[in-house]
């Protein structure tokens, strides 16, 4: 079924919706809660969240281009949240290997003066994306949205794992030095 | 902020990023410029030089005829061909089409790092 006929089910608050978007994104979701939250029963609750979250989200929002997305988005937020709430030690090694790499784009500054205004960030990391190539800016997507593996995206690119890494590398370089100008970190 | 902070903020990234990045990727078609085509025929061109005057040291037509009379009165007459002019173009044909294969590989690589890097 087309999202937007998914999306005019919840509007009309038709149950249906919640078994269409199950079918169709239901497995693609649960291995993005997975990579995080490591854990069978773990991203199966998040999934079952996720409906409900969504089930409420729309009215008032209409995701009809963008219903993945959406979607991704909730199931992520809901799994990083149980990611918070386990101990350090049971915490997939994914998310502990990306939350390193990202420690690299925080400057020195004591984090206790450094407060964030979400809105701000939300336009730095956006028009981080917008500079970059289309290239660039789907491995960084789907390095620290979709948390996939360099083997992965060096696939999806058709190219070697070094340059991927090396890719990386310098996105994180470039996102520090934007986020220290636009005053963030 | 710790670098699970910033992970968890990536989950403000545009939908529309978030939408693209889930699409299959288009395979990217490479054009390369009339460079590397000149290249490529230079190569060719130099592969054919090569053939014919190799076909020409082996059937000995830069050949040196020498008539040596034997003690018996026997006349041989021996082809020398030696190192003649023939041989020398084939040479440098086979060492012109090395180079203009190395300059068409070079210039491919290049043009292929630069529509990556757009």
């Amino acid at each position: 079924m087309e999202d937007g006929k998914i999306v005019d089910l919840y509007l009309a608050r038709d149950e249906r919706a919640i078994i269409e978007t199950s079918e169709k994104y239901g497995k693609a979701l649960q291995s993005i809660s997975r990579r995080i939250v490591l854990d069978e029963g773990a991203s199966e609750e998040c999934l079952n969240d996720t409906w409900l979250k969504t089930w409420e989200s729309i009215p008032p929002h209409e995701p009809r281009d963008y219903l993945f997305a959406f979607l991704a988005k909730i199931t992520r937020a809901l799994s990083m949240s149980y990611c918070r709430k386990v101990s350090a030690k049971k915490r997939s090694a994914t998310v502990i290997s990306l939350s390193d790499e990202l420690s690299e784009c925080i400057g020195d500054a004591d984090p206790i003066e450094r407060r964030i205004d979400e809105i701000i960030f939300t336009e730095s990391i956006n028009r981080f994306l917008r500079d970059c190539s289309t290239e660039k800016r789907d491995m960084f997507v789907r390095r620290y949205f979709y948390m996939d593996d360099i083997k992965q995206i060096a696939k999806r690119h058709n190219c070697k794992e070094s340059k991927v890494t090396t890719e990386l590398y310098r996105l994180r370089k470039k996102l520090k030095k934007q986020l220290e100008e636009d005053n963030i970190m | 902020m710790n670098g699970l902070d910033l992970l968890e903020k990536m989950e403000n990234i545009d939908l529309k990023y978030i939408e693209e990045a889930n699409k299959p990727l288009e395979k990217k078609v490479i054009s390369y410029s009339r460079k590397v085509w000149w290249y490529g025929a230079g190569m060719v061109a130099s592969i054919v030089i090569m053939f014919i005057s190799g076909y020409m040291v082996i059937l000995g037509k830069d050949a040196n005829t020498q008539n040596v009379v034997g003690n018996s009165g026997y006349t041989a007459t021996v082809m020398n061909s030696g190192m003649g002019i023939t041989f020398i173009i084939m040479i440098v044909a086979l060492l012109g089409a090395a180079f203009m294969a190395f300059l068409m590989i070079r210039e491919m690589k290049k043009q292929k790092s630069e529509s990556e890097e757009e």
